[in-house]
């Protein structure tokens, strides 16, 4: 009853209507993850709690659906969580040697609130270390592997390409692709939900900044990172969110976004803006035909497209202003990881403190943490100007934005600018061009700035090989519920999915 | 006129930095409470040992008393303040920045009047809300602000993330002695308004001094900011003396350097209480790059828009200013200015004094001068010495307590003496959590002064016609005037003794008299 293409809404009625049970849905779940990790080596999961725990958990949902007393929606659900997010008592490891040893001694709220509503907290993923990364590659465990592939009927699993799932939620995407989880909460800090999300064919929203809260989500850049959630479709991230949503006594950035009982806007009074200023040379032609034809079958359905190539100018410098933004951040954050108070530590009493600490980092940090960090510190070095100059750009991109979702209910643009690299021929990781990863999030950065609801959906019919192309649905700060009911029917418009 | 050499000497100009920590329940952004008592490591939250994903909520009431602070200080207050990262790597300092307010401090421009008649005073640049650093329990090395290579070091964050306030002065202050002054002004203020317990051998106080010299006379004005010396910095100043003692000993060492033809290079210094000198430290902070960055886990903190924070009721109940108070009491209720000073050095005993004596008085100002001083009496002789007793132990006499004490001493129904016992047996049943009324203590111990002159000649009566005393009366009878005023003493010693030291002074002196007449008018 349960397969690979089960949706979490779908799963959640059967259960509701005691079709199927938590427990079953575990065993599949478990199945799922052994055919992933072992068969595959997908490399997906951080860390799995004994099987043992999570079937007493599974019992005891199970129960409450037979009792007629589910605590929610999400009541039994198996949903994994990225390895950055603080899980009390367990490894919190970000994907970092830095924290290899480390157990939370905090609960983060997400978690706290998967835990009441109920859902089976079935593993971590892996990520990108500290979420910096755009392809899954920087990670302590070793790159993940996009699970797209490995979902069609070929019996050569040879013959499948390696792809990376995108980043830095990579392990969350692959991991809800293969449905070896029915939701992964990830973060998203310039993308990090939606491009794994987009590249595994899956569904990822970020909410407006501080729409869901942070405390207990290892910090990479603090006014950027939100708790993003990744779903096979955007009910199930709606559906997801109505539990997790919510301001926090413990985080004094989190917000209540509105919560929109009205009904959607019917496609034909629906007004979707497409920022021409996206349109880049560096686009991918598949991304571009993909976009084009998403418009225009929005267009024959009944819906008011627009083409605009004004208000949106700073997306130019928008990449390098997030790229100023997340280092400087990301150095302050990573300032506190000296082995003194938790974590990975060389231990030298021979040398002075400082020296101490510089070896502790220079060993435990991955390259691309330490290349992020010097660039934070230069950036906010008594010389620099950049920073200030980042800080401007993002005022004037929030600005634009705000002027564009005055006319148009959302905007719609690609959410990545080129489809996932391969693993490279020796197999231990990906090709990656430092560069042009970085331009790679180009279309995602501007929601992160802006701190705008974004949600990407798949578009593609399951045998397209161009599964990898996610759109991108933008709205206005706030309206988190309409962007993603708005992507729901646009979603329902495009794909007809089994 | 030629200006001759001699004419000329230096002058020092000095500003103060003063950190102080504010009297809290909570520290700036957790919920741990901080206390220089506890033991080592255990007033943590997540926060404090910036455990990855704790995130810092702050702590209104530490938002409060930086506003009477800097209320107090006549600062200007600014709505919004914001609070950004200071990065520095050290063992004690568990995130790697100290969070502070650099570019946007709750409160700008203000002063802090001092000395005799506050007739100087010293102009306040900024306050800043900061948070405070652990401490390195191991033994540092005096000449360097390192941590010496090899030695464990034990790290206490009890303190980590304890709310300060950073009170920077400008360097406008003329000498060592008035440094010490102004800091010691700015204590019992702080102390006074309740924002500090000012207690520096605790390190809830802590100063920085820069001094600089210029050459010019006694009445030269302090030049302008550029025109003045080279700035230096004194550090980790934690005792009014040690701020004096540096501030000279740096004036004596700058002048001795530009006397021999040196320059006075820049640097941070720190001082040497034992041998009272200052030593460089060997980090040149002008070297440090803090790399200052806005705190992204906090919002800017706008006054005006802070739920749960009134700043114009909380302004309105700011204490009245010590030099203030000083000031109303000596002309309100005529007080010296010695026990001025006793009582405006603590807000509690301030207010049981006034209220005393306003329910002792049915009148309205002037108050009696005896309810006045009756009150004085009980309250900084007995009182204060029964609290001391109980080593300083906040007491829990009412105005109530003391007033009807005061009332019925003033009436003459009990004496001083009486008075005094009454204190401290009301002060005792008070401490054990007794609800006690004078008047029962009064009537429990049959304190009642006898006035009435029938009784009291009936008593000396008995005294002077007791067979005992008959040739002390017949002395009396024959004896000269001095002779006779030592026998009158006598038996108003005897009577008093007689009556358990009840009777009313004066009126047994008359009756002493009277009774001794008539003896002598029948023999």
């Amino acid at each position: 009853m349960i397969t690979p293409k089960t949706s979490l809404s779908r799963l959640s009625a059967l259960l509701k209507s005691q079709q199927t049970t938590p427990t079953a849905a575990l065993d599949f779940i478990l199945d799922r993850i052994k055919l992933s990790e072992e068969t595959h080596s997908l490399n997906t999961f951080t860390y799995l709690p004994s099987t043992e725990s999570l079937h007493e958990l599974a019992r005891a949902s199970t129960a409450r659906y037979a009792d007629g007393s589910p605590l929610s929606p999400i009541d039994g659900i198996p949903i994994s969580v990225k390895a950055n997010i603080s899980w009390l008592g367990r490894p919190t490891s970000a994907s970092s040697r830095m924290l290899e040893n480390y157990k939370s001694p905090i609960q983060a709220d997400v978690i706290d609130r998967l835990i009441k509503s109920g859902a089976i907290l079935i593993g971590q993923t892996n990520m990108d270390e500290f979420g910096m990364g755009s392809f899954t590659a920087n990670s302590a465990f070793g790159p993940s592997i996009n699970s797209y592939p490995y979902l069609s009927t070929t019996t050569d699993t040879t013959a499948i390409p390696k792809l990376s799932p995108g980043g830095s939620s990579g392990g969350s995407a692959s991991s809800v692709a293969f449905r070896s989880s029915f939701a992964s909460i990830g973060t998203d800090t310039g993308g990090s939900v939606r491009l794994p999300a987009a590249y595994c064919g899956c569904t990822g929203f970020k909410p407006s900044y501080g729409g869901i809260p942070r405390h207990g989500v290892i910090p990479y850049a603090s006014s950027l990172d939100t708790v993003g959630l990744i779903t096979p479709t955007p009910e199930d991230a709606q559906l997801l969110h109505t539990v997790l949503r919510g301001s926090s006594l413990n985080d004094p950035t989190s917000i209540d976004t509105a919560p929109n009982p009205d009904p959607p806007p019917p496609l034909s009074s629906l007004s979707v803006g497409v920022p021409g200023s996206y349109s880049v040379s560096e686009c991918h032609p598949s991304i571009t035909k993909k976009w084009i034809d998403t418009a225009s079958r929005l267009s024959t359905a009944g819906a008011n497209v627009t083409i605009f190539d004004d208000s949106l100018t700073s997306i130019q410098d928008s990449l390098a202003a997030y790229y100023v933004i997340a280092c400087a951040e990301a150095s302050s954050n990573l300032a506190k990881y000296d082995g003194v108070k938790f974590g990975s530590r060389i231990r030298d009493t021979t040398v002075d403190f400082s020296s101490e600490y510089a070896n502790t980092r220079a060993e435990f940090f991955g390259p691309e943490v330490k290349r992020r960090i010097e660039c934070g510190d230069t950036v906010l070095s008594k010389e620099g100007t950049h920073y200030s100059a980042a800080l401007q750009i993002r005022n004037q991109l929030r600005e634009e934005y705000s002027t564009a979702l005055k006319k148009y209910d959302v905007l719609l643009l690609p959410t990545s600018v080129s489809p996932p690299i391969s693993l490279d021929s020796s197999g231990s990781g990906f090709d990656v061009d430092q560069s042009e990863m970085m331009a790679n999030d180009l279309m995602t950065v501007g929601a992160s700035l802006a701190g705008f609801p974004a949600i990407s959906i798949p578009v593609s019919e399951d045998s397209d090989p161009d599964f990898w192309v996610g759109m991108q649905v933008i709205g206005r700060h706030g309206d988190d519920d309409r962007v993603m009911s708005i992507a729901d029917q646009i979603y329902r418009t495009l794909v007809n999915r089994e | 006129m030629r200006r001759t050499l001699a004419a000329f000497k230096f002058k020092p100009v000095i500003g103060l930095e003063v950190h102080a920590q504010l009297s809290t329940a909570h520290k700036l952004f957790s919920p741990s409470p901080h206390r220089a008592s506890a033991p080592e490591n255990t007033l943590l939250s997540p926060y404090d040992t910036s455990i990855p994903g704790s995130l810092p909520i702050l702590n209104l009431e530490c938002v409060e008393k930086a506003v009477v602070a800097a209320s107090a200080l006549n600062c200007v207050l600014n709505d919004e303040s914001r609070f950004e990262r200071k990065h520095y790597f050290y063992p004690d300092l568990p995130s790697g920045y100290q969070v502070t307010q650099n570019r946007w401090p709750i409160a700008g421009r203000g002063a802090l009047p001092f000395g005799n008649n506050n007739n100087k005073s010293s102009e306040i640049n900024r306050i800043q809300l900061e948070t405070d650093t652990g401490k390195s329990t191991t033994q540092i090395n005096d000449e360097s602000d390192d941590i010496q290579v090899g030695s464990a070091v034990n790290i206490d964050y009890n303190r980590a993330g304890a709310p300060l306030i950073e009170i920077v002065f400008e360097p406008d202050i003329e000498s060592p002695e008035d440094a010490g002054e102004a800091v010691s002004t700015l204590q019992r203020l702080l102390k006074h308004i309740d924002v500090c317990d000012g207690k520096f051998e605790l390190g809830s106080l802590r100063c920085d001094l820069n001094v600089s010299i210029f050459e010019g006379d006694d009445d030269s004005p302090i030049p302008p900011l550029n025109e003045l010396g080279i700035r230096v910095e004194v550090k980790n100043l934690n005792s009014i003396r040690a701020i004096v003692a540096a501030a000279k000993f740096e004036f004596d060492r700058q002048v001795k350097v530009v006397e021999s033809g040196g320059v006075v290079s820049q640097e941070t210094r720190t001082f040497d209480k034992k041998k009272l000198v200052s030593i460089p430290m060997r980090k040149k902070e002008t070297s440090t790059d803090y790399r200052f960055l806005i705190d992204p886990d906090i919002p800017p903190l706008v006054l005006s828009q802070t739920k749960d924070l009134d700043v114009e009721a909380l302004l309105a109940g700011v204490p009245e200013l010590p030099e203030q108070a000083k000031q109303r009491l000596a002309d309100e209720y005529g007080l010296k200015p010695s026990i001025c000073e006793i009582l405006i050095s603590d807000q509690i005993e301030m207010r049981l004094f006034e209220d005393t004596v306003k329910a002792a008085s049915s009148s309205t100002p002037p108050y009696p001068k005896h309810v006045v001083e009756f009150t004085t009496k009980l309250l900084c002789n007995d009182i204060f010495a029964l609290k001391n007793e109980k080593a300083g132990e906040p007491h829990k006499i009412n105005s109530r307590q003391l007033a009807d004490t005061v009332i019925t001493l003033a009436a003459g129904d009990i004496n001083m003496k009486m008075a005094k016992d009454i204190i401290k047996i009301v002060f005792d049943r008070c401490q054990q959590g007794e609800d006690t009324d004078v008047k029962r203590v009064i009537e429990e111990k049959g304190f009642k002064i006898m006035k009435n002159s029938d009784e009291l000649q009936e008593l000396c009566q008995s005294v002077v016609t007791d067979g005992a005393f008959e040739s002390d009366l017949q002395v009396w009878i024959d004896g000269d005037k001095k002779l006779r005023k030592k026998l009158e003493k006598f038996f108003f010693g005897k009577v008093m003794a007689k009556s358990r030291g009840l009777a009313d002074a004066g009126r047994l002196r008359e009756a002493v008299l009277v009774v001794l007449g008539q003896q002598r008018a029948k023999k």
